[in-house]
Formats: C-alpha cells, structure tokens, sequence
C-alpha cells in the first residue's frame, strides 16, 4: 500500500482516479446526445439502422480492398487505421449513404411494383436504341448496374467505383495514415491509379446515357419505368443537381428537395408531386409546388447550398 | 469485389475527336470539331488549351493522374456545345483528351438573356421616341413623339383619335384574333407609316387590383438611330458643328454597336467563363449607356441654349403628366423598394405648358428622387394651385439640400460633390430652362435631413 501511495502525485488534481473519472464522465457525456440522436433516428430513413450498417459495411470493403491491394504486411492493424481514415472523411460518408438509399429505394420498388433493380423496362429500350452508340452505352451501364445490385447487396463497392474526387481524396488519407509503410503503399497507389477509369464506372455509364439518349422521355421518364439509378442519373442531368444530394432527398419525409429539384428539371408540378409520391407513398407533401416556376426552384436549391 | 477489377465489357468507346494537351497545359494537336472549338475560344494550336472546362478536366486528370470521363459544356462561334470527354494523363506529363460525344445547338436566346434585355429596355422607357397613355381597352387618349419620322403618325392619331393604338400602325404578329391581350402585344414589333425604322412596343399596365384596369403607358422604342437628314445638314451652313445637332447622331451609333457588343459578351460568359469577366463587360455596359445619356443631355441643353428655341403652349392636365411619369418610372422605383405615389386618377389640375416637355421635368425630377433617396422610403408627386399658378410637386426623403446648395443645384453641370453614378449635372439645369421657356419656373424646397421638394409651376388654365 506505502508503495502504490508513493507513486501518487502530491497535487491531488492529478490523482489518477480523478482523471480516469473525468474521462468516463466526459464519455458517458457525449453517449447522452448521441443516443438520444441515435433513438430519435430510429425511424428516420437517412440515417436507419439499416443505412448505418450499410455504410459502415461499405466503408470496412473500401478498406479491406486498400489492404488488400499492396503486399502482405501488418494487415489487421493497418485495416483499422484505414477504417478509421476513411471515416473521417465527410464526402465519402455522404456518398455511401446515398448509395445505401439509392439502394434500398431500388429494393423497395421492386417489391412494391415489381421494378427489377437492374434490368427496367426503359433500360430494355435503350439497349434496343437505333443508335448503336446509345444500345452499347445502355448495355454497358446494364452490366454495371448488375454488378452494382450484386456489391449491394453484399455492403460492397469496388474502389473503382468511386467519383475521381473521392478516389483521390481517399489514396491521399490513405497516405497519411500508412506513413510507416510508405513506400510500400506508393507503389500499391500508383498501380491504383493506373488501373483506375472513371469513364467505366456506373455512375459515369447512367450520367453519359441520361445526356445523350434521345429517347429518354422528356421532361423526365416515371421512376417505375427508368428503375432507380437510371432516374436519379437524369434528374441530376436535368436539373444540374448533385446525384447523390438528390438520392439523399428521396428519403427526406419532407420530400422537399425533391420536389423542387424535379421542377427545376421542368417537370410540371403536379408530375413531379405524383414521381415524390412514388420514392414515399405515404409522404404529406408540403403545398404550394404550383406556384413555383422552374428558373425560381433552380434558384432556390442554388441559395440552400450557398 | 476487392482486388477483382470490374469486368468492363464496353467497347472501348469511338471518339469523335483527340488532342493532346502537352505537360504546360497547351493543346499540342487537337482533330475537328476540337480545333475550331478552340479558335473559336480565342485559343491557337500550340497554345494553351482555351475551352474553360476542357482545361479543367485536363487538369483535374493530371493532378490525380486519374483517367477521366465527364462532361463539358462551351461555346463556340454560334452555337451551345455539349460532349463528354474523356482524358488520360500520360508518362510525360501531357494529357491524351478524346471526345466521345458531341452535340451542338444554334444559340438562341436563353431565359437570363432574354431578362437582361428586358431590364434594358426597361431602363430605356425613360427615354421613347414614342409614347401613348392608352385606356384600359387599349384606345390611345393621349400621345407625343419626339422623331420626325413619326410625325405621320401623330397626325394620324390627331386626325381620329381614341381608337385602338393597333389602328395606327401595322403590329407585326402571327395572331389575327383582335384586340389582342396586352400581354401579347407587349414586346411586338411594330412597322409605323412614315418611318423605315422597325420598332419596338412596350406596354406598361396602370392600375389594380387587374393590371391594365386603369389604362397603359404605350411607348415606341427603335434599335436604330434616324438618320439626320441631307435637309438639316444643309441648314447648319458654315457655323461650328454642334454636338447635339450635328454629333449626337453620329456618336450613338458607334456607342450602341458597344454597348450591344459588350452585352454579348456579357451574356455570352454568364456561362462557362469566370464571372469576373462577365462583370468587366457589364461594366463596359453601364459606361456606355451613361455616355449614351451625357450625350442626350449635351443635346438636349444645345436644344435649351439656342436662341430660336421654342416651346409648344397648349392646355396640358399636370395630373395627367404626373401620372405618365411615374408609370414610366415605376419599375426603377421598385428596383429600390421606393414607394412611388403619384397624384390619384381623376385628379386634375390644367396648365399651359408643352406636354412632353412637362413630363420630361417631371422623369427628372422623380429619376433624381428615386436616385437619391434611400431605399424603403416614398417619393410623393403632387398637384396644387394658388390663384394664377398650377405646380406639380415631387417630394422625397432624401438627405435634403442645405442652402448653399439649393443656390447651387440648378447650375450648368453642378453635381453637388456626387460623382461616379451615371449623371451629368445637367439634368436640372435643362429642366430649369425648358419651365422658363414655357414662363413657368422650378423652385427647390429642402432642408438638410428632411427630404426636397422640387416645384414646377406654370401658368393655371381652368
């Protein structure tokens, strides 16, 4: 007992038990807000438990594909330190979570009205376009799409699926975080690099297909005819929005974003109510979408993101 | 997925064009249509890569060393530009650039283009060759115009008044149904008997709760500057040239081909370019269009100074100028959030007096309020008599006049230490001159922190 008092600081601020209080204090502290964010999300479908175990399967893929990718070295260690890089990064995050939601919507309506997630009807009519530029684009885009359904459902996405801004953002943290095995991850990253073609990914495939189809329907086809992916894609095309802010926005209860995103594609106001209705069926739209012309809703989306 | 790369089954895609663009960023070779996209960018083959987003897609490619595919919107010579291209950043530090998609419209004028030049004309309705008070059926109770080529016209309306404005003159439409909406023929182009000119017709509803319930400002506006006539040329025998006579003409032209050209600049890099250089050319803009007014001041006071300067007197209704002059100036005054209340309809006070040259006292002195009030406050025109004399007076809440400054405020080119807002000092000055000419006068009221009250007054007529 004299022995363990000795090693104790004369200053009893700085009694290791205090400090251990004050730490378990400060964590039990922040789980208050956080639970509570956690229980009040409960039965918010941006943020489900469904979407969190997404992302978070996805983010564990990402990490285990850069382990994966340079030669054997201290893999479980370095796994978790990728995990947690990659966590910390904010777009990243988002643009799982829209993935995640585009996902689930797409699953959703397959079970409702029986919309396949990969093969849709207006997808079939592509493939069959005239244009043999448009047929072997929308085949393309079908393929990825397959392999997408099939990432999906396994909280899975290639790497080089990513946005070139994401892809990069992501080697540059991943740099930080393996400083210890830094050359060994540079070559690994300049064979990424290398490998990586935007032009192929899915996203890049459906945004190509939604600006040069022709036979797109104008202003914008019904979602249960495009199928999810193809529809977002030419929603964002149309009204010059994010794709991944307006994945995010069909499942806002509110459905507000929405709404006025397809009116900025020009889609007329009761069309555009009928197509939100569709991504939430049971959704109280907010009034007055017909007294907003398209020019004043690209306007007010551009001032929301100011 | 990890490790298995996508199993891409695209054929690799046909491109319409390639370039290179070299380590420095300049386009090294480049296939049609690329190389005339980047001629008609400014840029030159070995020069820098001059298409906006091209530039920046290259860019991105080389500082990630990531192979690219996005999509790029520019404009060429005439026309809207869209594509998708793909770049690959090679060993040497240069860029492969292939395009795979390529769709080219005519430019036609977009809904931003179409809203500036309707400010501009809104701007320009101060300033008509033409201009009609029309009843809400549209029938033409009162008009004037300032352009000999019009002179026909006047007469026409002299001859048998109060009928449709449309009767007078032929309105270049696709729809026969008469009389039509004034929202469809606001903005026709119009042909007027007498005049080669085409103009332009702006109609500006009066009244609530209905727009157009108690009537229209119709006015006339042409692209074109009339031609001075060999006739008036002739006239000016050997005496010095006159800048309002003899080189007003003359400058417009060149200032309105700047102005248009600045515009389309203006307009043209709303788009893809910086804005910085769009506010440049906005810039440019508003230079011209003041130039523009200093000189159809410097005309307009030559007209006051010479010695045969005469006024038309007739039987003029203040009320009703009074009125005119805030219509037109309305939309400025909202602008500003000014409340702009002119005297009540059916309120009347006759005066003798030349009818365009009252409302050109009056455009000026409400423009002044409305230019140096602050925003949110009112701007209040008035009529009055006492015995002999009818006044129309403009008050604001402006920051008022001291007196040395009311002494002042009527002088030849005084701007009472204002500068750089588009004035020339002369607006008051002519004002001033064109109410004695008509034996009337201008008076200023004011004192420092409580608004001006400017008062034309003219002989009363009952």
């Amino acid at each position: 007992m004299t022995g363990l008092r000795a090693s104790i600081p004369p200053d009893p601020n700085d009694h290791p038990l205090r400090a251990a209080l004050t730490r378990g204090d400060a964590l039990r502290a922040r789980s208050v807000p956080a639970l509570q964010h956690l229980l009040a999300a409960q039965h918010s479908p941006m943020i489900s438990e469904a979407i969190v175990a997404h992302v978070g399967g996805i983010l564990r893929d990402l990490a285990q594909q850069i382990i994966d990718s340079r030669p054997a070295s201290d893999q479980v260690a370095g796994r978790e330190r990728v995990i947690d890089g990659l966590l910390q990064i904010d777009a990243l995050r988002e643009h799982c979570q829209a993935l995640a939601l585009e996902w689930r919507l797409a699953v959703r309506l397959e079970a409702e009205v029986a919309v396949d997630p990969v093969l849709t009807p207006l997808l079939q009519a592509l493939v069959a376009d005239p244009d043999p530029g448009v047929g072997s684009l929308a085949m393309a885009a079908l393929s990825a799409q397959a392999r997408f359904a099939q990432a999906q459902r396994r909280m899975q996405l290639p790497l080089a699926e990513l946005p070139a801004e994401l892809f990069h953002t992501i080697l540059l943290t991943v740099r930080d975080v393996l400083d210890d095995a830094r050359e060994e991850w540079e070559r690994a990253e300049v064979r990424l690099r290398a490998l990586y073609d935007e032009g192929a990914g899915r996203l890049s495939l459906f945004a190509r297909l939604a600006s040069v189809a022709k036979s797109i329907p104008t202003p914008m086809p019904a979602i249960e005819e495009a199928g999810v992916a193809l529809w977002l894609s030419t929603v964002a095309a149309r009204s010059g929005e994010d794709r991944d802010r307006t994945a995010c926005a069909m499942a806002d209860p509110q459905l507000g974003r929405l709404l006025l995103t397809l009116r900025a594609a020009g889609v007329a106001p009761a069309d555009a109510e009928r197509q939100a209705l569709r991504a939430q069926p049971d959704a109280i739209l907010p009034r007055g979408l017909q007294d907003v012309g398209t020019r004043e809703a690209a306007q007010w989306l551009a001032a929301a993101q100011a | 997925m990890a490790g298995g790369g996508p199993s891409v089954t695209i054929a690799h895609p046909t491109y319409i064009a390639r370039a290179r663009v070299d380590g420095e960023g300049k386009l090294a070779e480049a296939g049609e249509p690329l190389a005339s996209l980047q001629a008609a960018c400014g840029g030159v083959m070995g020069g820098p890569l001059a298409v906006p987003e091209l530039s920046e897609i290259v860019a991105k490619a080389l500082s990630y060393g990531l192979k690219l595919s996005r999509p790029f919107a520019a404009l060429g010579e005439d026309e809207r530009i869209t594509g998708w291209a793909e770049a690959t950043p090679g060993d040497d530090g240069g860029c492969e650039l292939g395009i795979i998609a390529w769709h080219a419209e005519p430019i036609g004028p977009s809904d931003a283009d179409a809203q500036v030049a309707r400010v501009r004309q809104e701007l320009n309705r101060a300033l008509p060759e033409f201009s009609a008070r029309l009843d809400a059926r549209q029938n033409v109770m009162t008009s004037h115009s300032s352009a000999s080529d019009l002179a026909q016209l006047a007469r026409k309306i002299m001859q048998r008044p109060g009928k449709p404005w449309t009767e007078y003159v032929r309105v270049i439409t696709s729809m026969s149904d008469q009389p039509l909406h004034w929202r469809l023929l606001d903005g026709a182009s119009v042909e007027v008997e007498g005049s080669a000119r085409r103009w332009t017709a702006w109609l500006e509803p009066l009244g609530m709760p209905e727009p157009g319930a108690a009537g229209f400002v119709l006015t006339f506006m042409s692209d074109e500057v009339l031609p001075a006539s060999p006739l008036d040329e002739a006239e000016g025998g050997d005496a010095l040239p006159s800048l309002g006579e003899d080189l007003a003409p003359v400058l417009r032209r060149p200032i309105n081909r700047v102005i248009a050209h600045a515009e389309t600049i203006r307009t043209k890099l709303a788009g893809p370019l910086a804005d910085i250089y769009a506010g440049y050319a906005g810039d440019m803009v508003d230079a011209g269009e003041h130039l523009l007014a200093l000189i159809e001041d410097i005309a307009d006071l030559e007209g006051v100074e010479t010695a045969g300067f005469k006024v038309e007197l007739d039987r003029i209704n203040l009320g009703e100028a009074a009125r005119q002059a805030c219509g037109i100036l309305g939309a400025r005054a909202q602008e500003r959030s000014i409340a702009l209340v002119p005297p009540p309809p059916g309120e009347h006070q006759w005066a003798r007096g030349e009818f365009r040259r009252v409302l050109q006292i009056l455009i000026n002195l409400i423009g002044n309020a409305i230019a140096y009030s602050p925003e949110e406050s009112q701007v209040w025109v008035r009529l009055d008599r006492e015995g002999r004399e009818a006044s129309v007076t403009v008050a604001d809440q402006g920051r008022g006049l001291s007196e040395a400054e009311q002494q002042r405020v009527f002088d030849k080119f005084e701007r009472l230490g204002r500068s750089g807002d588009g004035g020339s000092g002369l607006g008051l000055y002519i004002s001033s001159r064109l109410a004695r000419a008509m034996e009337g006068t201008l008076t200023v009221e004011s004192a420092p922190g409580q608004g001006a009250r400017f008062r034309l007054i003219l002989p009363a007529l009952d």
